[in-house]
């Protein structure tokens, strides 16, 4: 800024140079123009004196004769005399003239050619020669003294003699003088033409060279309008200046129009055009991070964060508008003396990023659960996942022909829903233990379409289609997961009985740790699993059934119901990670227990009194009347959860019902002891066969 | 900012320990010149009191604590220290209301959680 104007007379030096030699010239014209006038003036003089010579010369002869006459008459002779004063003194004034004497203007004579100059001087010289007798004749007859004949006959005669001479070499000296001046002044004329012409030639190069200069710059403001013109139209981002007035700039790039449509003119209020090309909230945001931006205390670096137009979604009310879904604002500070005087705004279109960020996050979350499900399934006996999806299936397939053949009667359609229901859960905790998390998922999603069902009064048979659908949804995902399993299978048989003698229950509890692991990270809880198992050959049947049914249901109810979050066990004084153990013991009598416990909250018979009475399963007075153990095998019926929320570990109500059913196919026993925020543990007892 | 023989004085706002030591900690970096931590308050009421007392030239500064919230914090500390700089540490994901607390006087937010060089580029720019 400060260097502007010594660029600017840089760039004009030479024409202030050419001005100035103009004006030089201009001056010099004038100053040839007033010599010449005074060369002339004096030329005339000259001129003048030649011709008052001459008449002076012939003013003396004839003031003579009449001074000589007037003196014979004896007339008294003053006039004459003082005619012949006068005649002499104009000859010699017009001598001094012509000899160029000081006080008369001088100089020119450079101008003049050298012949004339000696032709005049010599001319003047005779002259000076012819007069000089006649003056000295003269001199005596001018004193106040009495005249004598003799003196004023000889002036009379001398100049009566050169009278004819005289004039004649005056005449000639006016002639050469007069020829001088023309010469001179024909000269100096040149002179004058000369200096006119040099301005005149100055004064267009002047011209000329303003011109070029003109149209250089023209064509370079011109090329680099172009260039800008180039940029503007082919940038890809919308880019345009934000004034602090809050309106748009009139530079702006072509891309606008393919983003917006036309909604984005210059001049336009940026604040009203956000307001229709974005949701309210965005535009009102925008609004206060702009004036925060024009705030010049900050610095556009801190703030990017806080930016609320990235990636929003332009609205398209009328459907009419073409260009970007999905674009992103970015403000760049323009500063100008530490004043924030613009903000250059640029636009992205983000549509095809944000598309393909959501395609990437639902195919990740695709992958993802596929090698959940792989890696799910390769931490456990192949032999037994398939075991479990051959049977999952055949009892899908009953649940299958049933609703196919279910009779419309008032009971047999709820009976029906609660037997899927049930069977759902048993097959629900099976499967997370034997790490199948898409049929797990499966399940829970089948189940969240049952629950309204078991609550509704009256069940119509198109109220079952879904539930078909769901069937058969879930039946494909076992077969899924089965030809997986299948794959694993062929793979292990080709390299088995390499290994020494496996443990069946070691390998069981393993996964049943897995299992409760998995449930307690879902809840955000921490819990330590223990294990206590004598070794065991096989498993005999009736037992796998309690540890593939049973006890994955009292794990999960264990860390669902018992065991504290974290935080709630540090504040009532325990570690914070629980502990869930899992005991089986051969008693003396052959009796074989399966033990699970928990240090959780324990089972509290006054919690589960409000909860019956609050989900209306029975009345204040009914509850009244019930003792504590009535109120806890309250737990064993179906439909029955202490939980208000469902998720897929708990809350359905059937957790219990399935330990009670699997219980009793085989004759055991189920007993519980719990104290509250101590500990609960399911004592399962099991008669050998 | 003060003349470079002087050390910048630096106040610390955050109603969690674990923040405010790590803060700290990562002020003492060689990157930045040298910062003079002035004080480590836990919530508002404490800020401007160790506010008035030691007129710090940077503040970092929570949004959610307790007693004096960040915002009215602000309000108060660029009343009568207008020549700091504050920078909002928050882990608010409510742009509105970080943009209200800027606007009451803060010059820039960085989000939590952070990671080293976020908070010193942070720094770098508010105090250059």
């Amino acid at each position: 800024m400060k260097s502007s104007p010594r660029i600017s007379l840089g760039k004009y030096r030479d024409l202030v140079l050419l001005i100035a030699v103009f004006i030089l010239i201009d001056a010099s014209v004038s100053a040839i123009n007033i010599y010449i006038s005074h060369q002339i003036e004096a030329d005339a003089s000259r001129i003048n004196a030649a011709g008052q010579m001459r008449a002076s010369a012939q003013q003396l002869t004839k003031g003579l004769l009449t001074l000589e006459m007037e003196f014979r008459a004896g007339q008294p002779t003053q006039t004459s005399q003082a005619q012949i004063s006068q005649a002499r003194l104009g000859f010699l004034d017009a001598q001094k003239v012509l000899q160029g004497k000081p006080g008369q203007v001088a100089g020119g004579s450079f101008l003049e050619p050298a012949a004339l100059q000696i032709q005049v001087a010599d001319e003047l010289a005779q002259i000076i020669q012819v007069w000089q007798p006649i003056d000295r004749e003269v001199a005596p007859l001018l004193l106040n003294e009495p005249l004598d004949m003799e003196t004023v006959g000889a002036a009379v005669n001398k100049a009566v003699t050169r009278n004819n001479r005289l004039t004649q070499l005056a005449d000639d000296l006016g002639q050469s003088v007069e020829q001088l001046a023309q010469q001179k002044t024909s000269s100096m004329r040149s002179i004058q033409m000369a200096a006119i012409a040099l301005a005149f030639l100055n004064f267009c190069f002047i011209v000329f060279k303003f011109i070029v200069r003109l149209s250089n710059s023209d064509n370079e403001a011109a090329q680099a309008r172009q260039e800008t013109e180039r940029i503007m139209g082919s940038v890809r981002e919308g880019l345009f200046l934000l004034t602090r007035e809050r309106t748009v700039g009139n530079q702006r790039s072509a891309s606008l129009d393919k983003l917006f449509g036309h909604q984005l003119k210059p001049g336009d209020n940026f604040h009203q055009v956000l307001s229709r090309i974005c949701t309210l909230e965005n535009a009102e945001a925008a609004e206060h991070y702009i004036d925060v931006l024009f705030n010049r205390k900050i610095k556009q670096a801190l703030l990017e964060q806080l930016n609320p137009l990235k990636e929003i979604e332009l609205i398209n009310a009328n459907k009419q508008r073409k260009g970007a879904t999905y674009v992103s604002f970015e403000f760049d500070q323009i500063r100008e003396d530490n004043e924030v005087v613009a903000l250059l705004v640029s636009i992205f279109d983000v549509s095809d990023e944000v598309r393909l960020e959501r395609e990437l996050a639902s195919a990740e979350s695709r992958a993802k659960g596929e090698i959940d499900l792989l890696l799910g399934v390769l931490d456990h006996n192949p032999e037994t996942v398939a075991e479990f999806l051959q049977s999952a299936r055949r009892n899908l397939q009953l649940i299958n022909q049933e609703l196919q053949g279910v009779q419309p009667a008032l009971q047999s359609y709820p009976q029906l829903i609660n037997r899927i229901a049930r069977t759902l859960h048993g097959l629900k905790g099976e499967a997370g233990t034997l790490g199948c998390n898409s049929i797990t998922q499966e399940i829970h999603e089948f189940e969240a379409l049952l629950t309204p069902l078991r609550g509704r009064p009256s069940i119509q048979g198109d109220d079952l289609i879904p539930v078909a659908v769901a069937l058969s949804r879930l039946l494909a995902e076992i077969a899924k997961v089965d030809s997986i399993i299948n794959r694993i299978r062929q793979h292990v048989a080709g390299r088995s009985n390499t290994e020494g003698q496996s443990d069946p229950l070691w390998e069981t509890l393993q996964s049943i740790e897995k299992f409760a692991l998995k449930v307690a990270d879902d809840l955000n809880k921490k819990v330590r699993i223990e294990t206590a198992a004598p070794r065991l050959n096989e498993i005999p049947p009736h037992i796998a059934g309690i540890l593939k049914q049973a006890v994955p249901q009292l794990i999960r109810n264990a860390i669902a119901h018992g065991i504290e979050t974290p935080e709630e066990r540090e504040q009532q004084g325990k570690a914070s990670t629980g502990l869930v153990r899992v005991e089986i013991a051969h008693e003396p009598n052959g009796t074989l227990t399966m033990t699970v416990h928990d240090d959780g909250r324990g089972i509290s018979a006054s919690h589960l009194r409000t909860v019956l009475v609050a989900r209306n399963l029975k009345t204040p007075e009914e509850v009244a009347e019930m003792t504590d153990d009535q109120v806890v095998a309250m737990l064993f019926e179906p439909g029955f959860s202490s939980l208000d929320q469902a998720h897929i570990h708990a809350g359905r109500g059937e957790g219990l019902a399935v330990v009670k059913d699997a219980l009793r196919e085989i004759d055991g026993r189920l007993r519980i002891t719990s104290r509250v925020n101590s500990h609960t543990r399911f004592i399962m007892q099991l008669k050998p066969i | 900012m003060k003349p470079s023989t002087k050390p910048i004085s630096m106040l610390i706002v955050d109603d969690s320990m674990v923040i405010r030591n790590r803060i700290a900690r990562l002020v003492a970096n060689p990157q930045l010149p040298a910062i003079n931590i002035c004080g480590l308050a836990g919530n508002g009421e404490i800020a401007v009191q160790m506010a008035r007392e030691n007129r710090p030239d940077l503040v970092t500064m929570d949004l959610t604590m307790p007693h004096m919230d960040g915002e009215a914090c602000i309000e108060s500390l660029a009343d009568f220290l207008p020549d700091a700089q504050i920078l909002v540490v928050s882990a608010l994901s409510d742009k509105a209301t970080a943009l209200r607390a800027i606007r009451k006087g803060a010059h820039g937010f960085l989000h939590k959680p952070f990671t080293d060089t976020e908070l010193l580029d942070s720094l770098l720019e508010l105090i250059g």
